[in-house]
């Protein structure tokens, strides 16, 4: 009873709330509510428009460097950034995009923990240099930031000139000394053979081919020179941006820009230690920086910077960099936000990301394809710089014991299949790979390979090689294929067995799969074949680490005299037709003494809002946002 | 008893030892750190490796300059995390947890993560015990009702829901379709016709009583239902809620009844006068320190007041309570607790329209904040974060919610046929005190230990979910850090959910021995 009493009470009460609503606090009397900060906050999201930048914005045509249905403001023809229009102009726009789980640590990207993509893709927005890796992993030469020429061929000498208008984002001038620092920074590291002074850098290739440092009139100097005494075929990749700001360093660990360029010139490694501290951690590391420290060489400047952890999350905030000299960047506000690939695809759907770049397997493909049917994202896809291939193991194992079988493994090998099976699945124009030092988006591949491979292996022969597996008397030899296990890897060796297994060609193909194997693979205690990847770093003469007899990376105990000969001619100085003839001649052979079978190049695959203008696909390790800088909402 | 402690926590540190030193070595040999350098052709890749190896202490083939075996290296990581026992410093080494494959300090990183995931973690359990008692009381008192079945049917199919898809589904329409339908928020008929169906069915079931009984509460849903929604579509409720100022009165009081009649009886004077002072001192408060509270800058303010009013609240309880003085502080305190909660909604009402503007799709899948909300306005931030946070604990709640559900109804039924409840109803003890004083207070002893093992489970449970929202915490670094085969953060992960779990058990034992002091041996 008393129950029915209490709701009756609450009814009535029910009823009567809706006749008090009148004197509400903080209601305005409009039917809205909300603060004054109400407005500020809708015009930094949607903002007023910097002009009418998105005027001339055309769609691709899906050429060899576009896509069908996105937009440019230029259509690009080359591997290179396109030009972009006249009065291109930076919009009030926000852009948000995710270089994967991985965040970026460190504003001085040569340190050795920075060494990831995550903290080069947000780096790379906050510099520029003298040259980068189109979008085909061709070297383009960035004349808004400087020019270099070779004054010498023996030795190799370099001059480099920075552009005049080239200043740092506190106005202080970009200087040979900058770049002086950074040679430091590798030179004057503690290694196994000497101490140094305490520098953590990621690489030392630069003090490796270039001993003496570059050669500059002053610090303040805006030309320098750089002298290899041994000839470097990718000398190119060298030298690119100025890394950190030298003054700032200078400042930092209290002495003057003299004294640091004194320092250096002297390799004086106890003057060289406080700076290396400054160096190694000291310009912006772990959340912890200070805008007037953390200085930009190119278009965006750090803006914000939410550090959650090392591991993974946060994310950080560019904004244009008031001293930028070269094309205005394309939108105001740039974001990296740093979560795992697996989320990006329903990120993107729910425009919590504007740009991903995706894991590329086929249930992402599926998936964002389902998106781009309601025209609000459009997908790219093509060819990343990793390409997979088939080793032999010739120092033990069945084809030790009898060469001839890697004949027939090659003969039965159904790479187009594979292909089909795997890979277009997620590119749709994937092809066999018929180079290994030539990939196929690059330029020359398809007279690359006319000359250098007979198509010997195309049709997957399961016949030729069953002969030669009984001429040889081996069937049922065990051919264990080893890979790190990866499910795409594990469906290839499916495939294989289908035509080279006992149904097929008459060996018994094994799966090998297994993470540690990834641990033995260069030591060569392994036999059978190794199904993996090299990924491309756009250098010329990696491949010779790989083929030559005594390479690091030759793990397979192969050894030929005219391969041996033609690299020492590809990392000599000579010309590129002659490279490209010596390259030729070394592939042959390559073929012909089957060291291995390349497969295919990965596949990759990028997605965004369709409305965002001037994505592009690269096949460099530079992702997706390699040219963010030119990224723009078009209305 | 103290010796019974001693023992029980040095068998804790064992279990953390074998539990470090097994995990360690299983780390070490899941993989290969240098994995990706070894298919790169970079130039500086050896130089990379060779960095890496010095690192982590392993050995390369060109060089045993680095080479350690695994117990070595765990000893080194050993005695760091020993170093945390000694805050001096002086006696063992320094406190760390080593350090990533990168040169990061992991143990600023495990503090950070750690802070994260309890949030989440925390509130998931508190919401979980919560709705599945009051849920598993229902199911007991109306058992073999439909209301009992379908509770056991949906409880169920929550507790089998895979983790990593419930959260995918979940981002696909508590995220992304909402968002969408945010865009332009209105009920349609068919939505309003739907939702009015489904409340006159269930809420009946859950009220019970007689069939007349029943139909009436039904029909008064539908009603209600299909009145009240649109109303709200019109006056774009979705857009700018508001409780206003007669839903807070009515609710002050409706509340402040409620929690009278079912803790005391509203024949109780003394209970119900307290009650009721105390809606009236929170409807006060509404109106005083509504500027106070929208000038916020940080938790602080809010949390003090909340306090405050909890202070309050038990002080009107203690004075006006008379010789009730236990009920009507319960009374009061709940009461507080709920209106200040009230009042909370209404100024996070108040902020949902900014929020709007600065971030129109209110849901993101992904992270714990949104970079780009563009102001630093406390309530903006406050709400993003907490339209971030609802997510991942609903899913991480209704995973949980089956345990809490299913023990509470079991351990019910068990105590209500109890001799000791057949006594009380035979004396003439109203159906509510027996409910709740003397039934309920008995069947929440099991459930104490089952809180300790949830919590510890529901840690691991969120790896997963955080991964799935993109949040970056102890599931991240136990994912990237086994990825990167990387043993120090990843340690750090088992050592806290490890220890976590270890100590939550030791609480229970003691626990225990406290109640029951046969277990003293």
């Amino acid at each position: 009873m008393k129950l029915r009493k209490l709701s009756a009470a609450t009814a009535m009460l029910a009823s009567g709330a809706l006749i008090l609503t009148a004197c509400t606090p903080g209601d305005d009397g409009n039917g809205g509510n909300g603060d004054g900060g109400n407005g500020d906050a809708t015009e930094t999201q949607n903002g007023e428009n910097g002009g009418d930048a998105e005027a001339g914005v055309e769609e691709g045509t899906g050429g060899e460097f576009d896509q069908e249905g996105a937009l440019y403001s230029t259509i690009p023809d080359s591997g290179a950034k396109a030009e972009m229009p006249e009065g291109f102009e930076t919009n009030g726009d926000t852009i948000i995009s995710s270089p994967g789980a991985v965040p970026f640590i460190n504003v001085n990207n040569d340190e050795a923990g920075a060494n990831s993509t995550g903290n080069s893709i947000v780096s790379d927005r906050m510099s520029s240099g003298f040259m980068y890796f189109g979008s085909d992993l061709s070297i383009v030469e960035n004349e808004e930031f400087g020019s270099y020429e070779v004054l010498s061929e023996d030795p190799l000498t370099v001059e480099y000139t920075i552009n005049e208008e080239a200043v740092w984002s506190d106005g202080t001038a970009i200087t040979a000394l900058d770049y002086q620092l950074g040679w430091a920074g590798q030179a004057y590291a503690d290694t196994e053979e000497s101490p140094g002074a305490g520098f953590n850098p990621s690489g030392s290739s630069l003090a490796d081919y270039v001993p003496d440092g570059f050669q500059a009139e002053a610090p303040d100097a805006k030309t320098f020179t750089m002298e290899l005494p041994e000839y470097y075929a990718d000398w190119q990749l060298l030298v690119s941006g100025p890394g950190v700001p030298a003054h700032i360093v200078a400042q930092e660990s209290d002495m003057s820009v003299d004294e640091l360029s004194t320092a250096i010139q002297e390799g004086d490694l106890e003057a060289l230690e406080p700076v290396a501290e400054v160096w190694n951690e000291g310009l912006g590391y772990a959340g912890e920086w200070d805008p007037e420290i953390a200085l930009s060489s190119g278009p965006y400047q750090l803006a914000e910077w939410n550090w959650q952890g090392e591991e993974s999350g946060g994310s950080v905030t560019l904004e244009p960099n008031p001293e930028w000299w070269g094309t205005p960047p394309g939108t105001e506000t740039l974001i990296f936000q740093f979560v795992d690939e697996s989320t990006h695809v329903q990120a993107l759907e729910n425009q919590d990301i504007n740009v991903i770049e995706p894991q590329a397997d086929e249930d992402v493909k599926l998936a964002l394809d389902d998106l781009a049917e309601t025209g609000d994202v459009v997908v790219h896809e093509g060819d990343i710089a990793s390409w997979e291939h088939i080793d032999f193991q010739y120092q033990q194992g069945p084809f030790a014991e009898t060469p001839e079988l890697a004949e027939a493994f090659a003969l039965c090998l159904p790479r187009q299949e594979i292909v089909e099976q795997l890979i277009q699945p997620v590119y749709e124009e994937a092809e066999v790979l018929n180079a290994r030092e030539v990939l196929s988006f690059q330029e020359g591949y398809d007279d690359f390979v006319a000359e250098s491979y007979d198509g010997r292996y195309d049709g997957a022969d399961v016949e030729g090689a069953a002969e030669i597996i009984e001429a040889n008397d081996a069937v049922g030899t065990t051919i264990d294929i080893n890979h790190f296990g990866q499910p795409r890897r594990a469906a290839a060796v499916e495939i294989i067995n289908t035509y080279c297994g006992a149904e097929g060609a008459g060996f018994d193909i094994q799966d090998a799969g297994d993470p540690a194997f990834s641990a033995e693979l260069l030591e060569g205690n392994w036999s059978g074949v190794a199904m993996f990847a090299w990924a491309g770093s756009g250098q010329i003469v990696s491949g010779q680490n790989i083929y030559s007899s005594d390479g690091q990376q030759n793990a397979t105990g192969y050894s030929n005299e005219t391969v041996d000969e033609q690299w020492d001619v590809i990392a000599g100085n000579i010309s590129d037709e002659e490279r490209t003839q010596a390259l030729i001649e070394m592939e042959q052979a390559l073929w012909d003494d089957l060291h291995g079978i390349p497969l295919y190049t990965h596949p990759g695959v990028v997605a965004h809002d369709s409305s965002i203008a001037n994505v592009r696909m690269t096949a460099a390790q530079t992702q997706v946002q390699w040219n963010a800088e030119q990224w723009q909402r078009a209305e | 008893m103290l010796k019974y402690i001693l023992k029980r926590f040095a068998r804790l540190f064992l279990v953390l030892f074998g539990a470090s030193v097994l995990s360690y070595a299983l780390i070490v040999h899941s993989g290969d750190p240098l994995e990706d350098l070894r298919e790169s052709t970079d130039a500086d890749a050896e130089f990379q490796m060779e960095t890496r190896a010095e690192q982590l202490n392993l050995m390369l083939p060109w060089t045993d300059q680095y080479y350690l075996p695994w117990y070595e290296r765990y000893w080194d990581w050993l005695t760091g995390v020993l170093g945390c026992l000694d805050p001096t410093g002086a006696i063992l080494s320094r406190c760390s947890f080593g350090e990533t494959v990168n040169g990061g300090d992991v143990t600023a990183q495990i503090a950070n993560a750690a802070e994260i995931s309890l949030r989440l973690v925390l509130i998931a359990t508190l919401l979980a015990i919560i709705i599945g008692v009051l849920t598993g009381i229902v199911s007991a008192m109306r058992q073999y009702s439909f209301f009992d079945f379908a509770m056991s049917f949906l409880m169920f199919l929550f507790w089998s829901l895979p983790i990593f898809w419930a959260a995918v589904i979940a981002k696909e329409y508590l995220a992304i379709e909402f968002n969408d339908w945010m865009a332009d928020p209105h009920f349609s008929q068919s939505t309003i016709l739907i939702v009015a169906a489904i409340l006159t069915v269930t809420v009946p079931m859950i009220f019970g009583g007689s069939a007349r009984r029943r139909v009436a509460i039904g029909a008064t849903m539908f009603v209600y239902t299909a009145t009240v929604m649109p109303l709200l579509d019109h006056m774009h409720f979705m857009e700018q809620p508001r409780l206003g100022t007669g839903f807070i009165i009515v609710g002050s009081v409706v509340l402040a009844l409620g929690l009278t009649a079912l803790l005391a009886g509203l024949q109780n004077r003394q209970v119900l006068i307290s009650g009721l002072i105390t809606a009236a001192l929170g409807v006060a408060s509404y109106f005083l320190t509504w500027d106070l509270i929208r000038g916020a800058q940080s938790y602080l303010l809010p949390v003090a007041l909340f306090a405050l009013a909890i202070a309050v609240s038990v002080l009107v309880g203690r004075v006006f309570g008379g010789y009730a003085k236990g009920q009507a502080t319960a009374v009061t305190t709940l009461s507080g607790i709920l209106i200040s909660l009230m009042i909370m909604l209404d100024h996070y009402m108040y902020t949902w329209p900014q929020l709007l503007s600065a971030k129109p799709r209110p849901v993101r899948t992904i992270g714990a904040t949104s970079p780009n909300l563009g102001t630093d306005d406390f309530w903006v931030v406050s709400l993003d974060q907490l339209s971030q946070l609802w997510l991942p604990t609903l899913v991480m709640m209704l995973v949980s919610l089956a345990t809490y559900t299913r023990y509470t109804r079991s351990s019910m039924l068990e105590v209500v046929q109890q001799d000791f409840i057949r006594t009380a109803r035979a004396k003439g003890v109203n159906e509510r005190t027996v409910v709740l004083k003397h039934a309920f207070r008995n069947a929440m002893i099991p459930l104490a230990t089952i809180v300790a093992f949830d919590f510890a489970g529901l840690i691991g449970g969120a790896i997963v979910v955080e991964r799935v929202f993109g949040w970056n915490s102890m599931g991240t670094m136990f994912v990237t850090g086994l990825e990167n085969v990387d043993p120090a953060p990843v340690m750090a992960v088992i050592l806290f959910t490890g220890g976590i779990a270890v100590l939550f058990n030791f609480i229970a034992d003691i626990l225990y021995a406290v109640l029951d002091p046969r277990i003293r041996v």
